[in-house]
């Protein structure tokens, strides 16, 4: 036996043990989960299964997924938490097999029949305990899928398996709170009340004319504009310079634009473990284009926002809008001249991380390289790049869990660090918040020589008037 | 003519290959009509109609993403699909009159061999095994137990090329003929004609399923 095969037998036997030692003592300490279900989670979980094999949207996607993996992990060999960790429970098809195994037990003649033979499982509490960890080391950043030669997408198997979980309150208590208060409560997931972000864009605006002398406005509550710009809110708190940057952009490319201020977050934790959250979100949002009667809508630099308004708007939404991402619409800019940009003021070298849900999600891995590199003087590839481009190590709303963050520091970032590290970039840019909060995270954590900052940053230097 | 080359060699050929095509035309249409209203795409997704089907073909003609990740895997899987490629070529062009003997021994070799190797491939590969329901095992044993029939039957049987062509020919044209006397033969019909009826039932479709999971859901531009 080939030496690292031994070693995997040898991590996947302790992993055995340590599976077992868990279930003696059955308490779950991955994640705070704000009222879990306490009992009966069994019948619960097969009756929300059955609802989601039913279910339109997913009838194919499912039919195909659960029926066809040919058992060849080249997904574990894609993905950047097996490469780092070997354990099984971060095996791919492992986890997705998971569902596949109640799947077949429950809604298959076959495996009603032939049981374990055919991969038929009975569900046991301890089966949901499992899920609930393994569903959330999953980054949902689709590597995997990428190389699958059956076309599966096993981070989409993790998302259902989530939203099931999340039928039963199974998940974590950031997701919950947040998403209320986005909904329920103050119409946002920072908790920033009407009046403070007023205060904000006016302070943005201060911001932007002391340091460039610029007078830059943002526009609120236009009707009619021809956009509609959001971000994630947490933006507002974190990356002043990102929508500094995005502002000065949209001003000097003479663009139409507005922000509405009775809802005023792109995030959709809903993506990330809820169809129910995704749908109410979603229509927030569409809500506010519609009350302020815009044209389309654009979504700031942030991956899984664009994603959700996206995909999901033919499904969920009450109305429709031709969505945009701010990375689109600036590379449109520079490239028919409407903005200018001077290399000559950035002169360090530069990366550029894919977000997952930006690249792989919405194939938008050329406009923002363009912006970069109109932007900067020294413009290095991350290896690799593009659809083959690790995930920070953040995704799938992880990077909002602070009970993750050690997971994401040593095992699910660890193939990005180690990327970073031998790009020799200064910077690395990457349009999402949620890879930036995480990439900010390992910076520290690891010590890197590296600055973190998002592509619209890099304009309010190298914006020229 | 016995009771068991009567219903192997006559019957059984029929059911199973009813069986055969009616589940897999099932299985074909349902995918081909469930409405698919979420867009679930991943980029980048080939530019066209002709790159795609490009991309496809490659896929399926040299298994380039196994190639990529697991080349022990590669190799056996890809020389085992070949085999069965050869068998088909064999019986196409045997029907037709012609009689690629070398073709057919290739073909059962490596209908035999590199199931054994893949075999052992998914037991040695921890997280292999990790992933792999008994089923899988014996959807390899199913053809080393065909592979192995084969061999025996060409080596210590030598059947007559045109009695088994007069067979096959009965079976086509609707006028079969009982094939009597060959124990062998009929063992392998017989494993041949439960793999018909058992191929579209098993994840062994993913020859045709391929073809959704790309077109239909990762080839969906919004
Ligand atoms: S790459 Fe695809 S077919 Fe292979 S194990 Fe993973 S999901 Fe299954
Ligand atoms: S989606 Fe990403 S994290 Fe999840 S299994 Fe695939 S490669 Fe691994």
């Amino acid at each position: 036996m080939p030496q690292t095969a031994k070693k995997e037998e040898t991590k996947m036997r302790n992993n055995d043990k340590q599976t077992t030692e868990k279930k003696q003592k059955r308490s779950y300490p991955f994640y705070a989960i704000e009222n879990p279900i306490e009992h009966d989670r069994i019948p619960v979980f097969i009756k929300t299964m059955g609802t989601v094999l039913r279910d339109e949207k997913y009838r194919l996607l499912l039919d195909l997924y659960l029926n066809t993996c040919a058992s060849c992990n080249s997904c574990a060999e894609q993905c950047h938490l097996y490469q780092v960790t070997h354990e099984r429970k971060d095996l791919p098809a492992y986890r997705s097999n998971m569902l596949r195994a109640v799947y077949r037990k429950y809604f298959t003649r076959g495996g009603r029949l032939l049981g374990r033979l055919v991969g038929a499982k009975e569900l046991h509490e301890e089966d949901i305990d499992a899920m609930i960890e393994s569903f959330y080391r999953c980054t949902m950043c689709r590597r995997c899928a990428v190389e699958c030669p059956m076309g599966i997408d096993n981070a989409l198997l993790t998302r259902i398996g989530r939203c099931i979980l999340g039928e039963l309150n199974l998940a974590p208590k950031n997701f919950t709170v947040s998403s209320a208060q986005e909904l329920k409560g103050i119409g946002n997931t920072s908790g920033i009340p009407k009046e403070a972000f007023m205060d904000t864009l006016d302070f943005l605006q201060d911001e932007i004319k002391d340091m460039t002398g610029h007078k830059v406005e943002f526009p609120r509550d236009k009707v009619g504009a021809e956009y509609m710009f959001i971000a994630p809110v947490s933006d507002y708190i974190m990356e002043a310079d990102t929508l500094m940057g995005t502002a000065m952009a949209l001003q000097a490319a003479g663009t139409d634009w507005t922000i509405g201020t009775s809802f005023y977050d792109a995030i959709n934790y809903g993506l990330f473990y809820s169809d129910g959250v995704t749908s109410d979100v979603l229509n927030r949002l569409l809500t506010e284009a519609q009350r302020l009667k815009v044209k389309k809508i654009l979504i700031g630099e942030c991956g899984h926002a664009t994603k959700t308004a996206k995909l999901f708007m033919d499904v969920f939404g009450k109305y429709r809008f031709p969505v945009r991402n701010v990375m689109e619409y600036t590379a449109e800019a520079v490239k028919d001249g409407r903005l200018k940009l001077d290399p000559e003021v950035n002169q360090e070298t530069v990366t550029y991380h894919d977000p997952c849900n930006l690249g792989r999600g919405l194939g938008i891995y050329e406009a923002p390289r363009a912006i970069v590199r109109a932007a900067t003087k020294h413009f290095v590839e991350l290896q690799p790049n593009r659809e083959r481009n690790y995930c920070c190590g953040g995704g799938g709303g992880s990077v909002t869990v602070p009970d993750l963050y050690d997971f994401r520091m040593n095992l699910a970032g660890a193939k990005k660090v180690e990327q970073i590290k031998s790009s020799g970039a200064k910077y690395i840019a990457a349009p999402c918040a949620n890879c930036k909060k995480q990439l900010k995270e390992l910076v520290e954590y690891h010590k890197l020589p590296v600055t973190v900052v998002g592509v619209h940053d890099l304009l309010i230097k190298s914006l020229v008037y | 003519m016995n009771v068991a080359g009567l219903v192997i060699g006559a019957v059984l050929p029929y059911v199973a290959a009813g069986l055969f095509l009616f589940s897999i035309a099932v299985r074909i249409y349902r995918w081909a009509t469930i409405r698919h209203p979420l867009k679930w795409s991943l980029y980048p997704i080939p530019d066209g109609r002709s790159a795609q089907l490009v991309f496809m073909l490659k896929e399926v003609l040299s298994f380039r993403a196994v190639f990529h990740n697991n080349r022990k895997l590669w190799l056996g899987s890809w020389l085992f699909h070949i085999g069965i490629a050869l068998i088909a070529l064999w019986f196409v062009t045997f029907v037709s009159g012609l009689h690629l003997g070398l073709a057919l021994r290739a073909g059962i070799a490596l209908i035999t061999l590199m199931p054994l190797y893949l075999l052992s491939v998914r037991l040695i590969n921890p997280g292999l095994r990790a992933v792999s329901s008994p089923i899988e095992y014996f959807n390899l044993l199913i053809f080393i137990a065909i592979g192995a029939s084969g061999t025996a039957l060409l080596t210590f049987g030598k059947p007559d090329p045109e009695a088994v062509r007069g067979y096959f020919l009965g079976l086509l044209s609707f006028h079969p003929v009982p094939l009597a006397g060959s124990g062998l033969f009929l063992c392998i019909l017989a494993l041949s004609e439960f793999f018909m009826i058992y191929f579209p039932n098993s994840r062994m479709l993913h020859m045709v399923s391929k073809y959704f999971t790309y077109d239909k859901i990762s080839w969906e531009s919004h």
